[in-house]
């Protein structure tokens, strides 16, 4: 079993804090992940959230801390919510096999789940992955990062569908996002691609023309070659010497 | 220090030349302050050296404090004359006393805003809350502003028994609204209007604040 601690501060809300999530993010609250939009659908902060009966926990991108401060500033003062940052360390941990799970707040993920500790000295006799290692399993289990795929954009763009719900109700952003859904599509699109050699310039091209970039990539002995994550045109064009996967 | 010194001179001498220049105006800025719809005024509006007739004029919304503490000379012949101190004294109560009913004039003052041009109703607004107040036994309605919608905020409607502290209260049309201080400041300048259309019934707010709406609009920004 291996672990990784994020980069994340935890915030934990209280008091009114269904209400307030659901008017301002995009995800049904039971849901391992959610997202706070702007009113033009444009990402703010992706989050990984867990639901407890008192309490909702969120853990947040450190990097992001001072944009959602900014975002929330004038909600947070119409709402009887508390948001207070917590001590708990955001810890992804990556299980060979079924074994018990350690800590009590924890949230699922496409491989292993996130564990939210006051103290990581209990993950002493775990090995802590390296940035390169755990950058493949992230690319092997789909699990693209704000700040290195992703950063600031619309959000159908990113292509997190489960962190989007359709049938929620109304949240900040809902209408563009809705709209491009069922009546069109993103212009781009995070798209994870399985090449035999990665391209010169990490350009993505379809038929010699450029449709895109790869953010993030490695080579996958799973995969047999080297799966990166591109932002590129959201078409079905054939790509060069790449496959999507 | 000596710049401390000199400020306050400074301030002191141009207070005196106004006063001197335009003694009316400069009296009346000093007794009469408007509270600003949104802002709650810190200083003091009904002081003890002010007569009875002086304040039950000006504010007469401290008529009901006043006799609920007793003090029923409200329209008494005296009352132009003899200052809210020598009343209250008057009628047995200590310093202590007078400094804390003067305290809570002056809160009732502060909660009671009619302030026709920072927020508005119309006759259909106000029949409907006066009837929806009667009916279900209310004081009237809280227009709230909350997060949600597409486009940040939302309007929220409730029938109100009570204030709650820190209410601004609007009395208007025989109809009170109850608005929390950040909430004014989203909806100065609003009016508020009742539609019984088929389509699209409800209360409404037109909001000059607002810089758009959502598609259906229910919500703003």
């Amino acid at each position: 079993m291996d672990y990784k601690l994020l980069d994340n501060y935890v915030s934990k809300l209280t008091q009114d804090q269904e209400k307030f999530l659901n008017s301002l993010t995009t995800n049904e609250l039971d849901k391992p992940v959610n997202a706070f939009l702007d009113k033009l659908g444009k990402l703010i902060v992706l989050v990984y959230q867990l639901k407890k009966k008192d309490a909702i926990y969120l853990s947040i991108p450190n990097k992001y801390e001072q944009q959602l401060n900014q975002h929330l500033q004038p909600y947070l003062r119409l709402s009887k919510v508390k948001m207070e940052k917590t001590n708990l360390k955001a810890v992804h941990i990556v299980p060979e096999k079924e074994e018990e799970e350690i800590g009590t707040l924890i949230i699922q993920q496409n491989i292993g789940y996130i564990t939210l500790l006051e103290n990581v000295d209990q993950l002493k006799h775990l090995k802590e992955v390296s940035e390169e290692e755990y950058k493949k399993i992230r690319l092997e289990n789909n699990l693209p990062s704000q700040g290195i795929d992703f950063n600031n954009e619309m959000f159908l763009e990113v292509n997190i569908p489960e962190a989007i719900s359709y049938t929620k109700g109304c949240y900040l952003g809902q209408e563009i996002i809705a709209r491009v859904h069922h009546k069109s599509k993103p212009s781009k699109i995070l798209t994870r691609i399985l090449y035999p050699e990665l391209p010169k310039d990490l350009k993505v091209t379809s038929h010699q023309e450029e449709i895109g970039a790869i953010k993030s990539s490695c080579y996958s002995e799973k995969f047999n070659g080297h799966l990166c994550f591109a932002k590129i045109k959201n078409d079905d064009k054939e790509i060069d010497d790449g496959e999507r996967v | 220090m000596f710049g401390l010194f000199k400020k306050k001179n400074t301030s002191q001498t141009r207070m005196n030349q106004e006063m001197m220049e335009n003694p009316k105006e400069f009296y009346s800025t000093d007794t009469h302050f408007e509270m600003d719809s949104t802002h709650r005024s810190t200083e003091k509006k009904i002081t003890k050296e002010m007569t009875i007739a002086t304040i039950v004029k000006k504010y007469p919304e401290v008529v009901d404090p006043l006799t609920a503490a007793g003090i029923h000379c409200v329209g008494c012949h005296v009352s132009p004359y003899e200052t809210l101190e020598q009343g209250l004294l008057g009628h047995g109560m200590n310093q202590e006393a007078v400094s804390s009913l003067v305290s809570r004039l002056n809160q009732t003052i502060q909660k009671k805003q009619s302030a026709p041009s920072s927020f508005s109703l119309t006759e259909n607004a106000a029949k409907k809350i006066h009837e929806l107040s009667k009916n279900k036994n209310m004081a009237g309605l809280r227009v709230s502003v909350t997060p949600g919608g597409c486009s940040g905020f939302q309007y929220e409607f409730d029938l109100e028994n009570k204030e709650q502290p820190n209410d601004i209260i609007i009395e208007q049309k025989d109809t009170k609204i109850f608005i929390q201080p950040e909430t004014m400041e989203m909806i100065k300048g609003s009016e508020l209007d009742y539609s019984d259309a088929l389509q699209g019934a409800g209360f409404k707010i037109q909001n000059p604040q607002a810089k758009s709406t959502c598609g259906c609009g229910s919500s703003f920004s």
